[in-house]
């Protein structure tokens, strides 16, 4: 058994510089800015009018605006629990569906109601591409398509 | 003490401890649960599994690893450490629950098969911070299931202390892959530092008790018996030692444990045959050595577990002149009865 009395030792002697150094770099290494901002938009009050609707069997997708069309948001209602824990809603880019060249608008999980911001600077466009994707199988689950979604219903 | 299997034996102390780990487990949940809602109320009810039973799990671990540290520096902890095996199939459960959580959430969902999935769904082997950290946890908790299903006494005599011993050793292993589960992944989504000082902390104690404990075994095993005699090495004086009690010393990297019992001085091997216990640091009860660790006996003057056991240890020739205690380092074959010395 001397040996392993010894080997005690050794193998804590190795952690106690391995472990702290392990701990540092891990610590160092944690990104300035989250790569994906977790959950609803600060700004959690919604806003009064409803621009348009998408009805999903397991979610419903809104784009809010107040009164003066001043301000916009995207409302996510969960309807079930989703069989994905959690995925990402990007503003598609005009090419395609690829992530890498979309904006990110907000992260969602398998259940709750979301809230997200979008920029003023979207009201000039004719038609919102959304995409629902999933992160951890790298895989896009959904694309949502508003055609004039910012401009009020006559 | 035999090779058969032997289902586990239910005593007094047995069931406080489990009660004791059972209530302490409870609590911890029932406390992270309550104050992570009352924190963030959009939680999920997976999530708050996967994270109660994580950090249950490292708690656990953390306090498992303290165990034999402790125990060595101060024999008060000893009653710890005389389930501590419990208290590891305890935190494998927990830790089991853990990964099973996390590979239904993250990996179960999608059309590849999850495990494949753990291993395929991220490949960034390359970066620190994207690191691959779930299939970091995942060899710790397959060295925690490896464990936890030979933590039976049966596989101690199947597989040989010693074997049993060295397997058991890969929790260091485990340990290491652990913090690093954490740091490469929760940590990389927390901005807040209490999460990295709180694994710093742990990892500094662990480390600490360890090194300090190591260190003193050290010593003792340093020390030099220079006046020789016939064989006999001279060890100390006859009244140091207490009755019913022992002296470790380490001669020729050997640690013998001298036992003062009816005015008689013993010497017998200090590592017991059960897992490596140190005799030397236990008493004599009911007219027998017993180890500090699960309570094996031996008899004094033969080194043999009374009847009906077989366990033996090595004996040694000791004597007394004038008050002080010699010792031949010459171990005799295992249960050889000594006559031993008479303290006048």
């Amino acid at each position: 058994m001397k040996p392993l009395r010894k080997r005690h030792l050794q193998v804590w002697t190795a952690w106690a510089i391995l472990l702290p150094v392990g701990i540092v770099l891990g610590w160092l290494a944690v990104p300035y800015q989250q790569p994906v901002k977790l959950l609803q938009s600060s700004a959690a009050d919604l806003l009064p009018v409803i621009m348009q609707t998408k009805e999903h069997n397991d979610y419903t997708v809104s784009i809010r605006s107040d009164h003066k069309h001043t301000a916009w948001q995207l409302e996510w209602k969960n309807k079930t629990a989703l069989t994905y824990p959690s995925a990402v809603i990007y503003k598609a880019g005009e090419p395609g569906n690829d992530p890498g060249k979309a904006e990110l608008i907000g992260r969602i999980e398998a259940r709750g109601d979301y809230v997200f911001e979008l920029k003023p600077g979207l009201a000039q466009s004719s038609r919102l591409k959304l995409v629902l994707y999933d992160f951890i199988h790298e895989a896009v689950i959904d694309t949502i398509i508003f055609k004039n979604p910012f401009r009020y219903p006559e | 003490m035999s090779a058969s299997y032997v289902a586990v034996g239910w005593n007094r102390q047995k069931k406080i401890y489990d009660w004791l780990i059972a209530g302490f487990c409870f609590t911890y949940l029932l406390l992270f649960i309550s104050v992570t809602l009352i924190v963030n109320e959009q939680v999920t009810f997976e999530t708050l599994l996967i994270r109660s039973t994580s950090t249950l799990a490292v708690l656990l671990l953390h306090v498992i690893l303290a165990i034999g540290p402790l125990c060595r520096l101060d024999k008060k902890f000893l009653p710890l450490l005389y389930n501590r095996r419990h208290l590891g199939v305890t935190m494998f459960t927990f830790a089991l629950a853990h990964g099973g959580f996390s590979i239904f959430q993250f990996h179960a969902l999608g059309n590849t098969n999850p495990f494949v999935s753990l291993f395929i769904s991220n490949t960034n082997f390359n970066s620190f911070a994207a690191f691959p950290f779930q299939a970091l946890g995942f060899f710790a908790l397959l060295i925690f299931f490896l464990m936890a299903i030979t933590s039976h006494d049966f596989w101690l005599h199947n597989l040989s202390p010693r074997v049993w011993k060295t397997l058991h050793m890969f929790v260091y292993l485990a340990y290491l892959l652990v913090v690093m589960h954490v740091m490469l992944g929760v940590i990389q989504y927390e901005n807040n530092p209490v999460f990295v000082i709180i694994i710093l902390a742990g990892a500094v104690t662990l480390i600490t008790l360890h090194l300090l404990a190591g260190s003193k075994e050290r010593k003792l095993d340093k020390r030099k018996f220079s006046l020789e005699q016939e064989g006999f090495m001279y060890v100390c004086p006859a009244e140091e030692i207490e009755d019913s009690r022992a002296k470790i010393f380490c001669i020729d990297k050997e640690r013998i444990a001298v036992y003062r019992h009816e005015n008689k001085l013993y010497a017998i091997h200090n590592v017991c045959k059960h897992q490596g216990g140190p005799l030397g640091e236990g008493k004599i009860l009911d007219g027998c050595i017993t180890c500090p660790w699960h309570g094996y006996q031996y008899l004094p003057h033969n080194g043999q577990s009374p009847p009906p056991f077989k366990e033996k240890v090595s004996t040694y020739d000791v004597k007394i002149i004038d008050g002080k205690v010699w010792l031949n380092p010459v171990p005799f074959p295992e249960g050889t009865e000594r006559p031993g010395a008479t303290i006048k």
